[in-house]
């Protein structure tokens, strides 16, 4: 199951423009999408301290088979533990939603990538749907809830 | 001193004097959005009007027509709280619907008193009353769900919403989601459902819900009964009539229970 997680912290950058039209609401997508796409970079090169300064202190990270993740320390250990184990030379993001509302954005997305673990096994396919809650704390967007279920991946 | 006690005088006037065409216009307005009434609103209705949303989001006169035309008849709107200041030709009109707070601006152009601007803002409950709101909007979910009411839930859900389902198809809008409910129910009974919130994140008009769900379900085929447990994460969006209703709700499984 912790194959799919690097994947699914590594979170889509948005392709639709956001629901609102507002210039506040256009500049908070665009800040969050700046965010995913720092954040997406930080996972890629390994920086976990990078991918932290992303996350608030009280993260929920929902994973299918996975007792939630609760808080900042917890998701640091998580991040450790993946950056450690895979890398990722492959990913596909489809944003499908990006809602602005008050000072929270929702992103819903689809994510397929291919995992590599670093030590020894066979390549990983893994693909599945998100749901980011992203919320503006001061001036920066840190994520508050994240959710990821499974799709079925076609076998080759 | 006197000059002060006028200006107090004055206002405190203004506030009850309104006039008696623009009471009638005031009160036409208010019904002519909830019966979709588009001749009136567009009478009463400045060229330049401009709505401001409660997402912050902009409408201009045009827009609006297209949505009220586009609109079905509804019940007569709950005003409450509301607040006339009168300034010259010139009116400040404010009242509450239910989970929405108006602004209007009344101006008198060539004899008919027309709206040039109005802005509407959510009344956002403090975080007991929206998690309030939402518990009894779920537990009246939970007891569709056990009930194998595919027609109730729907009615907790926004015209536009999205299920996302784990190892299905998202289920777009209000169609797809009932037939996939009815569909599911024909195919299963549900022996025993619960959800359980977690937390809730309160984002503007949008309640934010983190939860568990365990459930066992008996195939009407004659299978064995199955049970799952899992997550979810589901956000609501406080609707004009103040109630709460689901705009996007995801899940994930825990596999079977042991």
């Amino acid at each position: 199951m912790k194959s799919i997680l690097a994947a699914a912290l590594v979170l889509a950058i948005p392709a639709c423009a956001d629901r609102g039209g507002s210039a506040s609401a256009a500049a908070d997508s665009a800040a969050v999408m700046s965010a995913v796409h720092d954040y997406r970079y930080a996972w890629m090169r390994g920086d976990t301290a990078a991918a932290l300064g992303f996350i608030s202190d009280d993260i929920r990270i929902l994973i299918p088979g996975l007792a939630d993740v609760n808080g900042k320390e917890a998701a640091r250990k998580l991040f450790v533990d993946e950056m450690a184990t895979y890398q990722i030379p492959s990913l596909t993001l489809t944003e499908q939603d990006l809602i602005v509302s008050g000072n929270h954005v929702i992103t819903v997305g689809i994510w397929e990538e291919t995992l590599v673990p670093k030590k020894e096994g066979a390549p990983i396919h893994a693909k599945g749907r998100f749901m980011t809650i992203w919320r503006k704390e001061g001036a920066e967007w840190r994520i508050v809830r994240y959710m990821l279920n499974d799709l079925e991946v076609p076998k080759p | 001193m006197h000059t002060l006690l006028f200006t107090v005088l004055a206002v405190t006037q203004a506030q009850t004097r309104v006039p008696p065409d623009l009471r009638k216009a005031m009160d036409q307005r208010i019904a002519a959005v909830a019966q979709a009434d588009v001749a009136t609103w567009d009478r009463l209705t400045a060229n330049n009007f401009v709505l401001i949303q409660p997402d912050g989001t902009t409408r201009t006169k045009a827009e609006r027509l297209v949505q009220l035309r586009a609109a079905q008849p509804g019940p007569a709107t709950v005003v409450t709280h509301e607040h006339v200041l009168m300034l010259g030709n010139t009116a400040v009109q404010r009242y509450q619907t239910p989970g929405t707070w108006v602004l209007a601006i009344w101006t008198m152009n060539r004899g008919t008193w027309q709206v040039t601007l109005a802005q509407a803002s959510p009344v956002v409950g403090d975080s007991a009353t929206v998690r309030q709101a939402i518990d009894a909007a779920a537990a009246r979910f939970t007891n569709a769900f056990k009930r194998g009411d595919a027609d109730s839930l729907m009615t907790l859900y926004t015209s536009t919403a999205v299920q996302l389902n784990p190892n299905f198809p998202a289920w777009e809008g209000a169609a797809a989601i009932k037939q996939a409910f009815a569909n599911f129910f024909n195919a299963m009974t549900v022996s025993d459902a619960s959800f359980t919130t977690h937390d809730i994140v309160i984002a503007g008009n949008k309640a934010i819900e983190r939860g568990s769900y365990a459930m066992r379900l008996k195939p009407k085929n004659g299978g064995a009964e199955v049970a799952d447990r899992g997550k979810y994460v589901t956000t609501w969006e406080r609707q004009p009539d103040g109630s709460w209703k689901i705009i996007r709700d995801i899940s994930n499984t825990d596999g079977a229970a042991p």
